[in-house]
């Protein structure tokens, strides 16, 4: 059973009152709201509460869902929707939001950790927005071109060049920021 | 190696793209194959694979662990819980709500529809057919069978029991409300901000300084009740007057030849209407200067 399926299960069960189904489903969408938050709105500092709040959405309404394997389009929806609502209202713009130094390591892997971190994050945020959410979803929800393509409505032979294009992309600015892969 | 734009790539060196393809899974059969046989061989698209590798995990080190995932989606459950709960509970208060509103307005709409008055409800009197100052005392006497009226300055109502309630509105407008009662008991409620207020009986005058009480009149015995508020009650003839206050009635004692005992045409001599009890004997005070005159 592919990931669409599995997820498509999911779904299903969760509609019939299985609460662990819906637990799990909620718990597998995170990173793939995350990323398409951050993907949207890089700059944006209370995005768990974003993420939270489109969880929310997302199981309030989950028997509107026409068809269950489309569950990742219909998170896209959701988030575009809720971020561009908080994005007219503070006019977002930057860089990847930090997050607290890491606090695992010695003081100088800290520090290093830290900084490479921090360049990642701004090479990220140096990306079009659809790159971003194609990068971040494949390496933060581990979705397959595919559901990559059912959550942004691409092709999949575009999320596959565009997914290219992002980490020629990413790499490119990550040498020039003098990050050594 | 086509795209790393630090080294020159072997003519058999695959794409860079490829790389990545093999990195995530989506070569199949001979391609893979053939990506990995040249990887064994060729060490420069080793270190190109284990820098996309690198990048690749730099980019997934900034995303939600596992941890946070079941952390974020505990707490968005736990939201989702709780406000089932209260939509449930709302929906139940409404319910609830709906039904006591359905059984509460029932009755009214239904006493609306024509339903006969219960015996301890009141009719309304036809206050404002009733005729002016001008025509006072000419008047014809109201009925409490008529058709319930607000009028603009009180409302008077009669105890369905005294339907032969002989009644005359004297006057009734924003100034002011004079009536006169000849026979039975009508109980009146004052709205707020009327500076006059009379009723007169055969043998007394009832000036009201409070808002809602019984003026009867029985085989020449005025009786007045009080529910709020205050009255001045003021015998005509001997100009003895009394204040009447809530708990207190007030009830004359009948004077022989008084109008109003055995009038003609009337109903016959009824005692008490049950709101009315004999007065105490000091309820009769000296007359006030403003009414000496």
């Amino acid at each position: 059973m592919d990931q669409r399926e599995a997820r498509k299960e999911l779904v299903l069960r969760a509609r019939q009152g299985d609460r662990g189904a819906l637990s799990e489903l909620m718990t597998q969408a995170v990173p793939v709201v995350t990323a398409l938050v951050r993907g949207l709105a890089p700059s944006l500092r209370n995005y768990e509460d974003v993420t939270q709040e489109v969880l929310l959405r997302a199981m309030s309404h989950l028997d509107r869902i026409r068809d269950p394997g489309r569950f990742g389009a219909y998170l896209n929806e959701i988030t575009r929707n809720l971020v561009f609502d908080i994005k007219r209202r503070k006019r977002l713009v930057g860089t990847l939001v930090e997050d607290p130094v890491s606090t695992t390591g010695g003081p100088v892997d800290r520090v290093v950790r830290h900084e490479e971190e921090v360049r990642v994050r701004e090479a990220l945020g140096e990306l079009g927005e659809v790159d971003r959410q194609v990068i971040l979803l494949r390496h933060w929800s581990d979705a397959s071109y595919e559901e990559i393509a059912t959550s942004l409505g691409l092709t999949v032979s575009a999320v596959q060049s565009r997914l290219f294009r992002a980490r020629r992309e990413l790499e490119k600015r990550l040498r020039r920021k003098g990050y050594t892969p | 190696m086509s795209d790393d734009p630090r080294r020159g790539a072997a003519e058999d060196c695959p794409k860079r793209e490829t790389l990545w393809l093999l990195y995530d899974g989506r070569l199949r059969g001979h391609e893979r194959e053939a990506a990995e046989e040249h990887l064994r061989r060729c060490a420069r698209c080793r270190a190109g694979l284990g820098e996309s590798r690198r990048i690749g995990e730099a980019v997934a080190d900034l995303g939600p662990g596992r941890d946070d995932a079941v952390r974020l989606s505990a707490r968005a459950l736990a939201r989702y819980v709780w406000r089932c709960r209260v939509r449930k509970v709302a929906a139940t208060a409404a319910l609830a709500a709906g039904f006591v509103l359905v059984v509460t307005a029932a009755p009214w709409f239904l006493g609306r529809e024509g339903a006969a008055p219960g015996p301890d409800e009141e009719v309304a009197l036809t206050a404002d057919e009733s005729p002016g100052p001008a025509d006072a005392g000419e008047g014809e006497p109201s009925r409490a069978a008529a058709p319930p009226v607000q009028t603009l300055a009180c409302r008077a109502t009669a105890r369905p029991e005294d339907e032969a309630t002989e009644f005359t509105v004297l006057r009734n407008d924003e100034a002011g409300f004079e009536a006169r009662l000849e026979w039975g008991s009508v109980r009146f409620r004052v709205p707020r901000g009327v500076e006059t207020f009379r009723v007169q009986t055969p043998t007394h005058l009832v000036q009201v300084l409070g808002t809602v009480f019984t003026v009867a009149f029985y085989n020449g015995e005025t009786h007045v009740a009080v529910e709020e508020g205050t009255v001045e009650v003021l015998a005509l003839d001997d100009r003895e007057v009394a204040v009447v206050e809530p708990g207190a009635p007030f009830s004359s004692a009948p004077p022989a030849g008084v109008p109003g005992v055995n009038t003609p045409g009337g109903p016959p001599p009824r005692h008490g209407t049950g709101s009315t009890t004999p007065p105490p004997p000091d309820r009769h005070l000296d007359l006030p200067p403003k009414w000496r005159e």
